[in-house]
């Protein structure tokens, strides 16, 4: 299926009769990635089925206001990552649990999850970014599975540049390690 | 002196004064694989292990669509009226008209005994308040005082003034 342009999503928008079928349109688009994205970041189907629509539902909400000084994708993940960090943040106040580091929480519902089949080796992939500080488990995700740039991931996270691959490459260093120090077998 | 240049620069391009951490070139060939391993994953698996239920991506965008729905529908309905112009102001206003209406004639037609002012009614609760002995006791003094109190030449004199003398003549 052919992918809708931006401008023709927000050039649809912003025409009354139009509005509904270009939210259509950017759902269509989008969906599945900001799923993914939040997916990785909370774990649970369920909690991310919540938070996606709530993701929408803003988007919906301010889409009007919506200005083009940045990419409507990456004002899409900057909603979508506030979203889940606010999520995992009351997680943690609830578990009281550092701010800066991932709820134990997570790794419990990945074990737990009926809608987890990966294999010991995806799984203790999964395990090795839970071991992760927050901020990095975010980064590594958003450049190694959503395939952004750090010029992108910088847009949505309001981090410069250099401090990103700073991040990025503490972050790979840490899981090459977790890695290797298993017994798995490549 | 350009050679001895040429050999400084030499020296300083082939890495002689980088120094990498100890033992950095013993394992570098197993993160490299490890690091092999793990691009293959994550290019290879769609979703690293992770799955949605069944046709869930089908309902979410009628999930979503239907709660934004809602929104859109009572924002076109919303309709601006005046309040003087409101169903609820017609319908309190001609309540109030029928209430003050009856409240009128019922007062019109069941006036209040504080309203009353006839005295003779006053006068008749006013006795009603009285002992019935001390009535009586009262009068029987009253009638003794008037038999005693008129002299006969009195009496005389308002007969005469009175009576004619036929009228004398056929009663005595």
């Amino acid at each position: 299926m052919k992918q809708v342009e931006d401008e023709e999503i927000l050039e649809k928008f912003s025409v009354e009769k139009t509005r509904n079928e270009a939210f259509n349109l950017l759902l269509q688009k989008y969906q599945q990635k900001i799923y993914w994205h939040i997916r990785r970041l909370v774990i649970d189907h369920d909690d991310t089925d919540d938070l996606v629509q709530e993701v929408f539902i803003k988007v919906w909400k301010n889409l009007e206001k919506f200005r083009n000084d940045s990419q409507l994708y990456t004002w899409i993940y900057r909603i979508a990552t506030n979203e889940s960090i606010t999520f995992l943040n009351k997680q943690k106040q609830k578990n009281n649990t550092p701010l800066d580091e991932v709820s134990p929480e997570l790794a419990e519902n990945l074990v737990a999850s009926a809608y987890f089949d990966g294999d010991k080796l995806q799984m203790k992939l999964q395990q090795a970014l839970l071991t992760l500080p927050e901020k990095q488990r975010l980064v590594f995700n958003m450049k190694y599975f959503d395939d952004l740039k750090y010029e992108e991931i910088s847009e949505i996270l309001g981090t410069s540049v250099g401090a990103l691959k700073a991040s990025f490459h503490i972050a790979a260093k840490k899981i090459e390690t977790f890695l290797l120090n298993d017994d798995i077998s490549f | 002196m350009n050679d001895e240049l040429e050999d400084k620069l030499k020296n300083k391009l082939s890495g002689a004064n980088f120094t990498v951490p100890e033992s950095y070139f013993n394992d570098l060939s197993e993160r490299i694989q490890t690091r092999l391993s793990l691009e293959q994953m994550v290019n290879h698996s769609d979703h690293h292990g992770f799955k949605v239920p069944d046709l869930y991506f089908e309902q979410l965008n009628a999930q979503i669509l239907s709660r934004i729905s809602p929104q859109v529908s009572v924002a076109k309905k919303v309709k601006m009226v005046r309040w003087w112009n409101s169903d609820l102001l017609k319908y309190s206003t001609a309540a109030c008209f029928v209430v003050v209406t009856a409240l009128g004639l019922y007062l019109n037609n069941h006036p209040s005994v504080s309203a009353n002012t006839n005295p003779d009614l006053a006068n008749e609760q006013i006795l009603f308040d009285i002992d019935e002995q001390a009535i009586i006791d009262h009068v029987q003094t009253e009638d003794s005082k008037t038999t005693t109190s008129a002299t006969q030449k009195e009496l005389e004199d308002y007969i005469l003034n009175n009576y004619s003398q036929n009228d004398i003549a056929s009663n005595f």
